[in-house]
């Protein structure tokens, strides 16, 4: 494995002083689909919220340990946490559209970056729609509110959302949770298509959607992290039996 | 163009003690003015029965009786109507007409306190003229005015302690076979006691602090009432009714006057907010969930395709 | 337990008996507040004409109607809830964005309840001696507006707070991870998201200040214009102040009724509008 990507190393976050998440160490590589599994609660979206830094800003949460992006240590502090989320965007577990059209929410981050020329704008919304595989769904109501789309078009906008932003790494936080099967599906083959244009990391609860998608698989339990590997590995041949016990459903 | 997270949180920060800033600036100058007077003529004046601020006397006892009088008068008619308002609205009346009557409520609440005075001149004073006898501006009417205006705030914040009140212990105590007035009485308002006494100690903060529906209808003469037929005046009225023309030593004292008011309305808001301190308002979903150390996203149930 | 108070008080009986009282209190509070708004409507609205509404007051307000005193109403209250408004949203913003639960919001809260609670005659004391006299504003549109911002600013504060706290919390996660600062996120999603809970705090302000009569004729005067106010700084007279004085002074009965209607009406429609559209606010989001 080249450089990681992301790399982070003895990750401890609590909220209030109560630990949600200890020593975790975890290789994210660049240009994959990295899965993050284990039971609710195990500290999964702690982890994943921690590398864009909202778990700070919003949670209050209190973190140790580093995170290296790009050789760069995100949690040393005087971090412009605006240029890192544009660099590590965001996918939430429920589709979340903004008040407003489905084009305002897709400009909303470049318009905030300083794209101003409504020819760039257009072009960089049909090129984000187009990568998360909703152009041809909503090319004609582009002026509608994004709250008429469907469950699985909000969140396949979400998506596009933030593509717009052109980051280089993508955090999705359960995305396909309280999704249609259809719509996961689709979901599934946007990354497909799109895992080498970006570094993801997905956190799910659902293991098989881990198995179908990622190249590389990490288990958390408790706030630890037990095992990671190639996705193939962990599944078929785990080192910990708790991680073979928690990919066989029978526990979590 | 991108204001600094931490300029922006100063500055709300500056807004956020305005209101903290406004009282105490209001106790600063109402002290300025007014408490030079006290201290000069001293308490025992001041809290004497001689009130001829033209000759240099200023004992305002008779008016904070006024007051007291006509606050517990309003309460004694507030009171029950208001809690019994708040009682049938949030237990037992359908859902239709509280759809009605809520709304109803608050919109009355907003009839200027002029309004219901001049009701007081039309229709009470008329009303115990020829029904008790006296001269009808008196103790009794300012009681009987400032008691309906009470009102919409006593039934406002009982409804909000009655509708704070889990829906189990309701379901817990009918199940167990207990009517519905026994529920209301041994479980629910004894849940919901410390904000009805809230309402009602706000309730008696807006009836010692009313002033022009009290001006209007209490006669204002600055005596001993002996009978509720007795007009009198309160210490609002007093400020009223001679801060138009009070200069010099007079002013002063109205100004004591009112500090005597501030620190009762404050006593009793402190108060409501020590009844009420159990009641913090509801936190943001977002930070319950950070507080027990896993985010909300977290707590989202299994998902329905999650072995498809 | 004594048997007869049993055979009495029979819980089936005591139920019958508590729901009468109860239900007869309740028609007799609500019918007194319904019938005062009755009355002054039925014996007011009738004078009410285009002429009242549009003409000068003549003879102490004997005749003619009450145009200028309509402006000022208007002035004062525009004044007071347009300076009232960013301390109420800042506040609010603060509170619900910016700070965790602790001591310094428990102040700021016990600040704006106490605001809340402070008569309005002592707001009228208040505003005489600090904008009139210390300030040197004298009495003025000015003075008065801003006494009013002050007595509207808890309304205000609450129904923001209330507002800001009724929109999805993901709104901030979202904009903030578009690359949002968080003043960003708070102007372009959670104030918008926020203004028709917002709103209903600055109309029931509007109201509270349209019906206020002891804090506005200590800061505005109560003498009675003769011309439409052409500055701030000159005094007027309310439309509250204009009530008291017919009614108390027994100027007009008749100008006095439609002065009331013309009051109670504007403020009920004022309150109700601020009912409507909480309602609508609070539906979008439930």
């Amino acid at each position: 494995m080249s450089a990681p990507k992301v790399s982070i190393r003895q990750l401890g976050i609590c909220y209030a002083g109560a630990p949600a998440v200890r020593d975790v160490d975890l290789d994210i590589p660049k240009n994959a689909i990295t899965a993050v599994i284990g039971p609710a609660g195990s500290g999964k979206t702690s982890i994943l919220r921690t590398i864009n830094l909202l778990s700070v800003d919003v949670d209050r949460a209190e973190v140790k340990g580093q995170i290296r992006v790009d050789d760069r240590d995100i949690l040393a502090g005087g971090v412009d946490r605006v240029d890192l989320r544009r660099r590590v965007g965001m996918v939430f577990a429920t589709p979340q559209p903004l008040p407003g059209s489905v084009y305002d929410n897709l400009v909303y981050g470049p318009r905030l970056a300083g794209t101003r020329r409504r020819a760039d704008l257009d072009a960089l919304v049909e090129s984000s729609l187009r990568a998360a595989e909703l152009w041809d769904e909503v090319k004609d109501r582009l002026r509608r509110s994004a709250f008429l789309l469907s469950g699985g078009q909000q969140q396949r906008l979400c998506i596009a959302r933030t593509l717009a932003l052109g980051p280089e790494v993508v955090l999705l936080d359960e995305p396909c949770s309280g999704l249609d099967p259809i719509s996961t599906f689709k979901i599934e083959e946007m990354m497909r298509s799109l895992r080498d244009r970006f570094t993801w990391v997905l956190v799910t609860n659902n293991t098989k959607q881990a198995a179908r998608v990622s190249q590389r698989t990490a288990f958390v339990l408790l706030g630890q992290m037990i095992e990671q590997g190639p996705t193939g590995q962990l599944f078929t041949a785990p080192k910990d039996p708790r991680t073979g016990d928690y990919v066989e459903g029978r526990f979590g | 163009m991108r204001l600094p997270d931490k300029v922006v949180e100063r500055a709300l920060l500056l807004l956020a003690l305005s209101s903290v800033a406004v009282l105490a600036s209001i106790a600063f100058f109402i002290v300025r003015e007014g408490a030079p007077l006290i201290y000069r003529v001293g308490l025992s004046n001041f809290f004497s029965t001689d009130w001829h601020p033209t000759a240099g006397r200023f004992g305002i006892l008779f008016m904070l009786v006024g007051s007291l009088a006509v606050t517990v008068g309003a309460l004694a008619l507030g009171v029950p109507l208001g809690i019994s308002c708040a009682i049938v609205l949030g237990e037992m009346a359908p859902p239709r007409a509280r759809r009605i009557l809520k709304p109803a409520i608050e919109i009355l609440a907003g009839i200027p306190s002029v309004v219901y005075g001049f009701m007081g001149i039309v229709v009470v004073l008329p009303w115990i003229r020829e029904h008790l006898g006296g001269p009808g501006a008196s103790g009794l009417a300012a009681a009987v005015i400032l008691g309906i205006m009470i009102l919409p705030t006593i039934i406002a914040i009982s409804l909000d302690a009655l509708e704070a009140v889990p829906m189990s212990y309701r379901d817990g105590s009918l199940a167990m076979g207990a009517t519905e007035w026994q529920t209301v009485r041994r479980v629910v308002l004894p849940a919901a006691r410390s904000g009805i006494v809230a309402a009602v100690i706000l309730g008696t903060g807006r009836a010692v602090g009313e002033t022009m529906a009290v001006v209007m209808v209490a006669g204002n003469a600055v005596q001993l009432p002996h009978s509720p037929l007795d007009p009198l005046r309160t210490l609002t009225a007093n400020l009223a009714l001679e801060m138009g023309y009070a200069t010099g030593d007079h002013r002063a004292a109205l100004f004591a006057t009112g500090i005597v008011l501030f620190l009762i309305v404050l006593s009793l808001n402190g108060a409501a907010g020590l009844a009420r301190r159990r009641r913090r308002p509801r936190p943001r979903p977002r930070r319950t969930a950070s507080v027990a150390g896993v985010p909300a996203s977290e707590r989202i149930p299994p998902s329905p395709v999650s072995d498809p | 337990m004594n048997a007869r108070a049993q055979r009495w008080l029979a819980p089936r009986r005591a139920q019958a008996l508590a729901r009468f009282v109860l239900w007869s209190l309740m028609a007799v509070a609500i019918g007194i507040l319904i019938l005062i708004l009755a009355f002054v409507l039925g014996r007011g609205l009738r004078h009410v004409t285009w002429t009242f509404l549009t003409a000068m007051p003549l003879d102490s307000g004997r005749a003619g109607g009450v145009l200028p005193i309509v402006v000022g109403t208007l002035e004062v209250t525009a004044l007071g809830v347009a300076a009232a408004t960013p301390l109420g949203v800042g506040t609010a913003i603060y509170l619900v964005e910016y700070t965790r639960e602790g001591r310094l919001t428990r102040i700021i809260r016990f600040g704006a309840e106490c605001l809340a609670g402070v008569p309005s005659i002592i707001f009228g004391l208040f505003g005489f001696v600090l904008f009139v006299l210390t300030l040197g504003l004298g009495w003025s549109i000015l003075a008065a507006g801003l006494t009013l911002a002050f007595m509207t600013l808890p309304t205000l504060i609450r129904t923001s707070e209330e507002a800001l706290r009724a929109v999805p919390a993901r709104y901030l996660d979202v904009s903030l991870s578009l690359g949002a600062t968080k003043w960003q996120s708070i102007r372009k999603v959670l104030l918008p998201a926020a203004f028709p809970g917002i709103l209903t705090g600055l109309i029931l302000g509007i109201g509270r200040a349209i019906g206020e009569t002891a804090a506005v004729i200590f800061t505005a005067g109560s003498s009675l214009p003769h011309r439409i106010p052409r500055s701030l700084s000159e005094g007027t007279r309310t439309l509250s102040v204009h009530f008291y004085q017919l009614a108390r002074e027994g100027i007009s009965a008749d100008n006095a009724y439609a002065t009331a209607a013309v009051l109670v009406l504007a403020i009920s429609l004022i309150n109700l509008g601020a009912y409507v559209t909480l309602n609508r606010f609070m539906r979008r989001y439930r």
